[in-house]
């Protein structure tokens, strides 16, 4: 009768120990305890199939195994349970045998085995063997441990999958709205930001303003040292803006190196709206222009800032974004202040520049565009050469000043187009002229290439395959390049003005004395000639530096092994002077002014 | 062979004489102190702190209703442990944890004794935590450990600090002092099953509400009142309960006290769990019974002993209680089978010691005797 009662209370008890908890790990850990009282166990363990991340399942597949998972107590003699390969053995050899039971005695100690359906193993040690009541007591604890291991399986899995989900629409809602780099929001976040921000500065009363902010030199360090670093670069900007601003503010990140802050809750008083945000502008600036010190070197970085205020909600997010990037485009335009405010003529402006940009292009499909040229005379007046010069002819406007849209067309890949008709327009006029009776002192005719052209990779093929598809000798045409070109990628233009020297092609560097050039690259040009800028060369005869720079140039060409020539030269007094100090080349209105091709060729006669 | 711990014993309650006690035993080459202390001294904390924060070896221990040496007991007096092993003392504080964060707990505060087999286990009687950390220690040390201990404080169950440490005196914390030498136990208690089993039908933790589906007080009542062949009134408790303890019976027959300490006329507070849907049984002993049991556990501990080990006892104080006067005998029991060394002791608030399947159990009314 005891014996009885005392089965069916361990029963209860196990059962019960056995549907208290969902959680597999504390349902089973309390089972365990338990067992080990009741059965006076000296220990007891759960070995339960798993996925190759440890997560318990209960249908056999590829990916699962049985594995140990539970023990108590954990330790036996010391040894984490979880580490016995005599343990795991015993479980894998039961577990592949065909019995739901079995009993082996051991080392003095009695194991008891119980299978869980096929998915895991229930055992138990003893010091004395269990009686014939009690284990035939033990099935019903056993199915009904099986069922709820399948039970708090199933729970975990459906807690898992909610989980994973959750976390993977969480991922997906971050990259959607944030940037993968700096971890600041994209252009569609902050632009939901903004129109929350305009209805709230509308609603209370406040303003707001919009700070566009763009880097300046960050691509040179892409270019220069590889993205890997212009990342890290930029992280380190997206992190000084955080903390630069406080935790309220909406920071954004656009095309690369492009900011975007949302500042808003400041009072409606626009003086003191603006001194707070004056504030803002300046520690950003401040925060910027900071060295930069990376392992792979120190970086210097500044930039320009526009910015747009809102006080209503009558102009949209995108609006209001667009007007502070319009802001900032005029801040690194003029260089002169580092932030500006948006204005309605920035954007008038912007307009015409884009119209502008269309007429270019307009102008190249129906050359409009023109060859001029500018004869080059030596000190004898005999015509050495000639400078070929772009003209625009445009069909209303008339003939347009270059000053207006080669910068235009520089900021644009138009120069690129200009460059290509330039070339080509200039080498069938060189093959024209050399079916004319040239003069023998007649040398060349040279083209200006913009530093853009240069480091196109096709340039240098370009400039053989045009001057070989119209026949006519390289030495015929030279280049003229600005010192500018040294602030790009000098030795890509180095390598292909070589090649072009080794062709034939003669380079000269125009406008020199402006371009603050370092005279050591100036050694490793491939260059014979420099052109003195229009700049010394004006009223040289009453300057007495100028005079005594174009002496520097001079004695500078000649310890190069190059030549030079004056520019802008307009009166005798100056040819005179130019001659005294030793320059016989001259190029200027005193001479000839551009002339048509046409003309040209009368001229020459 | 060399003794394990060098004794220092004074019935004396003077604080001067305990800090005298405690230089001495630090003067003479030893690694660590066990102190074992009577409440009653009723020391000084502030004297007592400095004295144990000044004190450059380990200490541990704890402060007892009476001590035990040399096989009698003292409600005044102090027993200094020189211990000639290292002790490593690890003082567990848990009061409300919850399980997860026992284990967690446990589990870094023990790894620098991971390794070590033999505990003596110090808690503060008063801590309802004591038998959870029970079983997350032995979950974290596993099968294979050696343990013995008891739990301190006073009959009066009052809150004080009552265990030795070298922060002072604290309470609400549970000591472990980890030995690195072999430790052997022996429990015992005499108690027999008198009636039952009663199946519990509703309990929480300590409380057992009603066996049989009946109020637990009224089933108690009825079953003491057939034992003692009369009828009883209902302030019958404070009498016999602590002639007719509860018991848990394991599989293998081994039995578990638990000592019924108080009720509100419906349920019996007990000293440890009792588990819903287990069975409990009314026990009964006598005296001759329970120096049978004590000379039980004295023969095995001398089985084993080698000669100069430090036999500790922790013995229960429901036991002194029961056996009044009577009590130095069992003592004399244990010392006169153990001659060699002297026996020393607490009478303890709840006892300590691993059970027949190697499980660490809070026992109550229970002998336990420990040899290293």
């Amino acid at each position: 009768m005891n014996t009885a009662m005392h089965i069916m209370s361990i029963q209860h008890q196990l059962v019960l120990a056995i549907g208290e908890e969902t959680d597999l790990k504390k349902m089973l850990h309390t089972f365990l305890h338990l067992a080990g009282q009741c059965l006076n166990a000296t220990n007891s363990h759960i070995f339960i199939m798993q996925n190759k991340q440890g997560i318990p399942a209960y249908q056999l597949n590829k990916e699962t195994k049985i594995k140990h998972f539970l023990s108590f107590p954990s330790r036996k003699e010391g040894i984490n349970s979880n580490q016995s390969s005599e343990l795991a053995k015993l479980v894998s050899t039961f577990s592949e045998h065909e019995a739901r039971s079995k009993i082996l005695h051991l080392n003095s100690t009695f194991y008891y085995f119980f299978k869980l359906n096929e998915f895991g193993v229930f055992v138990i040690e003893r010091k004395d063997a269990l009686s014939k009541e009690i284990q035939s007591a033990l099935p019903q604890v056993i199915n009904k441990l099986t069922n709820s291991c399948i039970a708090s399986i199933n729970y975990h899995t459906m807690v898992f999958e909610i989980k994973m989900r959750k976390e993977v629409e969480e991922k997906i809602r971050y990259q959607a709205s944030h940037d993968d780099l700096t971890g600041l929001y994209n252009r569609m976040e902050v632009q939901r930001c903004l129109t929350a921000a305009i209805k709230a500065t509308t609603t209370e009363k406040k303003t707001g303003y919009v700070l566009s902010i763009d880097l300046m030199n960050f691509k040179s360090i892409n270019d220069a040292v590889g993205y890997h670093v212009g990342d890290k670069v930029l992280r380190q900007v997206a992190e000084r803006i955080k903390k630069s601003t406080n935790k309220e503010t909406t920071i954004a990140i656009f095309n690369g190196h492009e900011f975007i802050l949302i500042i808003d809750q400041l009072p409606a008083n626009k003086m003191k709206a603006q001194l707070i945000i004056g504030d803002i502008i300046a520690e950003i600036v401040h925060t910027i222009e900071r060295p930069f010190e990376l392992s792979e070197g120190h970086f210097s970085l500044s930039c320009y800032i526009g910015y747009e205020r809102f006080t209503d909600d009558s102009k949209t997010a995108q609006d209001i974004i667009k007007n502070a990037s319009i802001a900032m485009y005029e801040a690194f335009k003029k260089a002169k202040d580092k932030a500006l405010a948006y204005k309605l003529v920035m954007s008038e402006q912007l307009n015409q520049h884009i119209r502008y940009t269309k007429e270019i292009k307009q102008a190249l499909i129906n050359n409009d565009f023109e060859l001029h040229y500018q004869p080059q005379f030596d000190h004898l007046y005999n015509m050495i050469g000639a400078e070929a010069l772009l003209r625009w002819n445009h069909p209303t406007r008339g003939y347009e000043s270059p000053a207006v849209y080669i910068p235009i067309a520089e900021e644009s890949d138009l120069i690129i187009e200009i460059g290509n008709y330039v070339l080509e327009q200039a080498c069938r006029d060189i093959k024209r002229l050399r079916q004319t009776e040239l003069p023998t002192s007649f040398q060349q005719v040279s083209i200006n290439i913009s530093a853009k052209q240069l480091v196109k990779r096709d340039f240098v093929t370009n400039v053989i395959s045009t001057v070989s598809k119209y026949q006519i000798p390289p030495s015929s045409l030279k280049i003229e390049i600005t010192e500018s070109i040294m602030i790009g990628n000098l030795e890509q233009s180095i390598t292909g003005l070589n090649t072009l020297l080794k062709f034939g092609v003669a380079c000269a560097i125009d406008d020199f004395g402006t371009g603050y050039s370092s005279l050591a690259y100036l050694k490793r040009l491939p260059a014979n000639l420099l052109k003195i800028d229009r700049s010394f060369v004006t009223d040289i005869h009453l300057d007495q530096s100028n005079k005594a720079i174009i002496s520097m140039i001079i004695q500078l060409a000649k310890s190069l092994s190059m030549e030079v020539i004056a520019e802008g030269v307009e009166t005798e007094k100056e040819v005179n002077c130019l001659i005294e100090l030793g320059c016989y080349k001259f190029q200027g209105y005193y001479f000839s002014r551009p002339i048509t091709f046409d003309k040209l060729l009368e001229y020459k006669h | 062979m060399t003794e394990a711990s060098i004794v220092h014993f004074t019935n004396s309650s003077s604080i001067d004489e305990l800090k005298i006690a405690i230089n001495n035993a630090c003067q003479e080459g030893v690694h660590g102190l066990l102190l074992l202390t009577c409440v009653d001294n009723n020391y000084d904390e502030l004297p007592l702190n400095k004295i144990l924060c000044d004190c450059p070896l380990p200490i541990g221990g704890g402060m007892f209703p009476k001590i035990i040496y040399q096989g009698k007991n003292y409600t005044k007096g102090a027993i200094i442990v020189g211990l000639k092993i290292k002790p490593t003392i690890i003082n567990y504080s848990m009061p409300n944890s919850t399980d997860q964060n026992i284990t967690l707990y446990i589990k870094n505060k023990s790894k620098m004794i991971q390794d070590l087999k033999s505990f003596i286990i110090i808690s503060d009687a008063l801590c309802d935590a004591s038998e959870d950390f029970v079983d997350h220690f032995y979950n974290y040390m596993g099968s294979g450990v050696n343990t013995i201990g008891g739990g301190a404080g006073s009959l009066d169950f009052l809150p004080r600090p009552v265990i030795y440490t070298n922060h002072g005196i604290k309470g609400y914390i549970t000591q472990v002092i980890a030995l690195p030498g072999a430790l052997k136990n022996s429990i015992g208690h005499g108690w027999e099953i008198a009636k039952g089993p009663y199946l519990v039908t509703s309990a929480d933790g300590h409380y057992v509400h009603s066996l049989n589906y009946t109020s637990t007080f009224s089933l108690y009542k009825e079953e003491v009142q057939e034992q003692v062949n009369r009828p009883l009134s209902d302030d019958f408790f404070v009498e016999y309960a602590k002639r007719f303890p509860l018991g848990m019976v394991s599989l293998d027959g081994e039995i578990l006290v638990r000592d019924p300490i108080q009720t509100n006329a419906s349920y019996l507070e007990c000293v440890g769990n009792v588990s819903i849907n287990s069975m409990v049984y009314l026990l009964t002993s006598d005296k001759p019974k329970m120096l049978a049991s004590s000379q039980r556990i004295a023969n095995e501990i001398a089985q084993y002993q080698q000669k100069n080990k430090t036999h500790l006892l922790f013995n229960c104080i429901s036991r002194d209680s029961f056996l009044g006067e009577e009590i130095n005998d069992e003592l004399s029991i244990i010392q006169k089978t153990l001659p060699e060394t002297p026996l020393i002791g607490a009478m303890a608030l709840g006892e300590i010691a691993n059970t027949n399947n190697g499980s660490i159990r809070l026992l109550n009314k229970t002998t336990v005797l420990g040899s290293f």
